[in-house]
């Protein structure tokens, strides 16, 4: 066999290669069986744990997406498969209700977030009110995102509400979500943080409650995503997040419930 | 077979990249080819068209893919049409993939096919050989270094693909949560154990792959 022979196979072999390897991928890639959740950062360790219940106590399968509400938000406004839609603030859900990209009468408050003044590990900080994050040896302060992140938006409130946002602004790093804010806590790159108590106590951080009267609590609301996939499944999930097994999950991360004030 | 969940991205991110460089091979191929061996007008814009990935921001990749699938773009008429939704499937991630790789492949290959001696294929021609005949005998196999070069470059960067596939395709296990994006969302989630991991095992993958087209470059002698 001459050479440019030999070479005209090698390059249809790695063709042929990468044929074969397309479709299987196309056949292992596209099995869109379980319900997929998208769910506000803060909601990361409560749902994992709720997840695993209900998928033992139903038999399906869920998956979690977590990110800021307001980048799920857009993410369900340009097509994204998700079924079940979980933010931290209603106003999201109520404009895709508007563009009549969700389901309304999915539509429910199921628990009320806090926020918390959140120190890094040994930090030998002490903070007992808004104003302390002004001391010098708080360097850095960790907020979510406001722009698309509700409690980013909830610590900016509260920020300013305690008339320390002005003196403040230099020190604080922008996360891209909530839970984005409490690992630069956790790994020290941040001094404090304003971040959901949720979060805080998972992750075992030393904190201060935010007097409520600074900020409106953040009502986790959840709703259905119409995309023809699995609405049964995301009805199912939503009345599970009401049962009882959730509300004492719930109840565990530090989460209130609603009407229960 | 692969079973550890942590592990399943591993697959994904090979498929979506074998996938993405396939599509690269043969529109690159072309494209490639066009730019080397023709003059027409226009020439200078595909010219800069093909190199703008790499250049340009991923965000700024990510978001023209976005606003053209997404549902306020095409996708709305594919979606109403086909019933074909793009964005946030395992597909958008090649196209991701694969636009991003792009000039990565179709530069070599350009090179290579510039570095054809064009008088050897006129004597192919004169000889007898079709034109088809010239480009799988002649052409091809002389640039065959510049074709696997741009291959494993395009591989290997689609593999690693982040920016544009978190945009447009989103973080969802099993179908888009390939290997990039599952370290972010380990980062992300503080579980450093599985972080470290996937950043270890995408490393020797990378090096791997590198070592081994190394390798058949210099080993195979004509």
């Amino acid at each position: 066999m001459n050479r440019q022979r030999r070479v005209s196979w090698v390059l249809l072999a790695v063709a042929v290669c990468g044929a074969l390897a397309a479709v299987i991928a196309g056949q292992v890639v596209a099995k869109p069986s379980a319900l997929t959740v998208a769910a506000a950062s803060d909601l990361r360790p409560a749902f994992e744990e709720l997840g695993a219940v209900f998928e033992k106590s139903t038999g399906r399968q869920v998956v979690f997406v977590f990110g800021s509400s307001g980048m799920l938000a857009r993410q369900i406004e340009a097509g994204a498969p998700y079924d079940v839609f979980a933010s931290a603030d209603p106003a999201y859900i109520d404009a895709l209700l508007a563009k009549g990209r969700l389901v309304p009468a999915t539509r429910r408050i199921f628990a009320l977030g806090q926020i918390v003044l959140a120190l890094r590990p040994n930090s030998g900080l002490h903070t007992e009110t808004m104003a302390d994050v002004l001391q010098p040896s708080v360097r850095t302060i960790s907020i979510a995102n406001p722009d698309h992140a509700p409690y980013g938006a909830a610590a900016r409130h509260a920020l300013q509400a305690a008339g320390v946002w002005e003196n403040a602004q230099q020190r604080i790093i922008y996360a891209d979500n909530a839970a984005v804010a409490v690992r630069f806590l956790e790994t020290g790159n941040a001094d404090a943080g304003i971040v959901p108590l949720s979060l805080a106590k998972a992750a075992g951080l030393d904190y201060k409650p935010v007097d409520p009267a600074l900020y409106d609590r953040l009502q986790q609301t959840i709703v259905a995503v119409p995309n023809g996939r699995q609405a049964e499944a995301a009805q199912e999930f939503i009345t599970f997040l009401e049962g009882p097994q959730s509300s004492q999950i719930l109840d565990n991360y530090a989460y209130m419930l609603p009407g229960a004030q | 077979m692969i079973t550890d969940p942590d592990l399943l991205p591993l697959l994904l991110s090979f498929r979506i990249a074998a996938m993405a460089t396939l599509l690269n091979l043969t529109a690159g191929l072309a494209v490639a080819w066009l730019l080397a061996r023709c003059r027409f007008p226009g020439h200078g814009v595909i010219d800069a068209l093909t190199t703008l990935p790499l250049v340009l921001p991923p965000t700024v990749l990510g978001y023209y893919l976005l606003v053209v699938l997404g549902h306020e773009g095409a996708g709305r008429f594919l979606e109403e049409a086909l019933g074909v939704r793009l964005v946030f499937t395992w597909q958008a991630a090649v196209m991701a993939a694969s636009i991003a790789a792009f000039p990565l492949f179709v530069q070599p290959v350009r090179a290579a096919l510039e570095g054809v001696d064009r008088e050897v294929e006129n004597a192919a021609r004169i000889l007898g050989r079709s034109e088809l005949g010239v480009l799988m005998t002649i052409t091809l196999p002389l640039a065959w270094r510049g074709i696997l070069t741009g291959l494993v470059l395009a591989f290997v960067r689609s593999l690693g693909e982040f920016g544009v596939t978190l945009m447009v395709a989103g973080n969802i296990p099993g179908q888009t949560r390939t290997m990039s994006i599952a370290i972010y969302d380990a980062v992300q989630a503080g579980r450093t154990g599985t972080a470290n991991m996937l950043v270890a095992v995408m490393t020797v993958v990378v090096v791997a792959v590198l070592i081994l087209a190394r390798t058949m470059v210099r080993s195979i002698r004509w």
